[in-house]
């Protein structure tokens, strides 16, 4: 799952050293992988291996207050599956600061996973307005 | 810019209530650990500050009636990417809160207070579906239109039966889907005659095949016909809620009919009827149709939500 999350964040690194055509492809890529591992999420999650129960991700230790149950895994899968659709069907018309556009997209992802992940309730007013930058950019851009 | 900053606002303003319930919850036991939380008893008293001051930062962000201004005024003016992540993610933030948090924790504040945010729901319900009707522009239409779908999630999660609350997820995932295929293919019509208002087109199943076929299947979704996904969820969160409170189903019930009402309108002006003579281009009555970028991106939001209607037990397990 942390490579659910570490995906977007490899995706909005990369802008520092791609050219814009090589950027919009790269996350591109990273929205769809992110896409498929939502589709094999959704299979484990059929076939009944142990989702059911909290699946929490630790980082050098530190326990994250992230997991999947069934609760999540909609929300999560809506997430996944949506986002590439957003982005085929808009990166095309925009012509004026592409890089920073795909990178407010890039962020709206990132944080909208983490917000429907969450297990805690302070994580998740976090990532709930975090959510808000992003879409105020995005609303008026 | 002006409708950014009513999003900011609303939201804003809303999840200050939040945080105080979160601090008050913080300061009761010491931790908020979803896992830690689920083990304890809250004293009544805290459990309905709590409720409300999720359920006030819940009801600006899904919208329910009377926080609801923001979210026309934001569709209108976001581009298209704003507006699919705004109807299709950022408004169930909010139902994920109530399912996620609000619920389990809280019951004894839904039992106190679930049933007036249910008459938010309900008045939610009718008033968005007749201000749909009015509409003149297809953005705004279609906003409202959310309204009155989130509305009805509302209804389904706060009656807090098995069946309703299920019902209320599959009916949030159905609306993202299929929302988000609405604003693109209001999108797409924009782009090619550079006006949004209902009363220019006409005609377009002749000029635009594809594109109207896909148009009125998302059409037909939206209100809730039985092959999509929309129709498995409100059955089950009208079965729900019947078992709760009968009056609350039967006034949502309503909603049912209103939202054929004016889902068939919208496509019907758009796609049927004759030619119009205001989107003539260059002297030709033929627009270009869908090409192969949008129908790669319209046709799996349609696909979606026929599977998910088809099999919902791929995304429920309630």
């Amino acid at each position: 799952m942390l490579f659910l999350l570490t995906l977007p964040v490899v995706g909005l690194i990369s802008a520092a050293w791609l050219d814009v055509y090589r950027y919009r492809q790269v996350c591109f890529v990273v929205l769809l992988l992110s896409f498929g591992f939502g589709l094999y999420l959704l299979l484990e999650w059929q076939v009944g291996f142990a989702w059911g129960e909290m699946v929490v991700s630790s980082l050098f230790g530190f326990v994250l207050p992230l997991g999947l149950d069934v609760v999540n895994v909609p929300f999560v899968f809506l997430t996944l599956s949506l986002m590439p659709i957003t982005y085929v069907a808009s990166v095309q018309s925009i012509s004026v600061s592409v890089k920073f556009y795909i990178s407010v997209l890039m962020v709206t992802h990132l944080v909208v996973l983490v917000t429907f992940l969450s297990q805690d309730l302070f994580l998740f007013y976090l990532a709930f307005e975090a959510s808000l930058i992003p879409v105020f950019v995005l609303i008026g851009y | 810019m002006q409708a950014s900053y009513y999003f900011f606002y609303y939201s804003l303003v809303g999840s200050l209530l939040m945080l105080s319930a979160i601090l008050l919850v913080l300061s009761e036991v010491g931790t908020t650990n979803l896992d830690h939380l689920l083990l304890l008893e809250f004293d009544p008293v805290y459990q309905r500050l709590a409720w409300l001051g999720f359920s006030i930062a819940i009801t600006a962000k899904l919208p329910l009636i009377p926080l609801h201004i923001w979210l026309p005024q934001a569709h209108v003016e976001a581009p298209l990417a704003g507006s699919m992540i705004l109807a299709g993610l950022l408004l169930k933030l909010g139902g994920f809160a109530y399912l996620k948090y609000v619920l389990p924790l809280w019951p004894d504040g839904t039992a106190f207070y679930g049933s007036l945010w249910q008459v938010l729901g309900v008045v939610g319900v009718v008033y968005a579906s007749l201000s749909t009707l009015r509409q003149i522009d297809m953005k705004r239409a279609i906003a409202y239109s959310s309204i009155a779908h989130m509305s009805t999630v509302t209804i389904g999660l706060l009656s807090a039966t098995p069946e309703s609350v299920s019902g209320a997820v599959l009916v949030m995932v159905a609306h993202g889907y299929v929302s988000a295929g609405l604003f693109l293919s209001v999108t797409l019509l924009y782009q090619r005659h550079g006006s949004r208002l209902i009363k220019y087109y006409r005609g377009m199943c002749m000029s635009m095949p594809v594109y109207a076929l896909l148009v009125v299947v998302l059409t037909f979704s939206s209100m809730a016909v039985p092959p999509s996904a929309g129709f498995v969820g409100e059955l089950l969160v009208f079965i729900g809620t019947y078992e709760v409170s009968p009056m609350a189903a039967v006034l949502a019930g309503v909603g049912v009919i209103l939202s054929a009402a004016y889902s068939l309108f919208l496509a019907n002006r758009i796609c049927f009827g004759g030619f119009s003579p205001y989107i003539v281009e260059g002297g030709s009555i033929f627009s270009t149709d869908v090409t192969r970028v949008e129908f790669h991106a319209l046709f799996p939001l349609v696909f979606y939500s026929l599977l998910l209607g088809l099999c919902p037990g791929l995304i429920i397990a309630f």
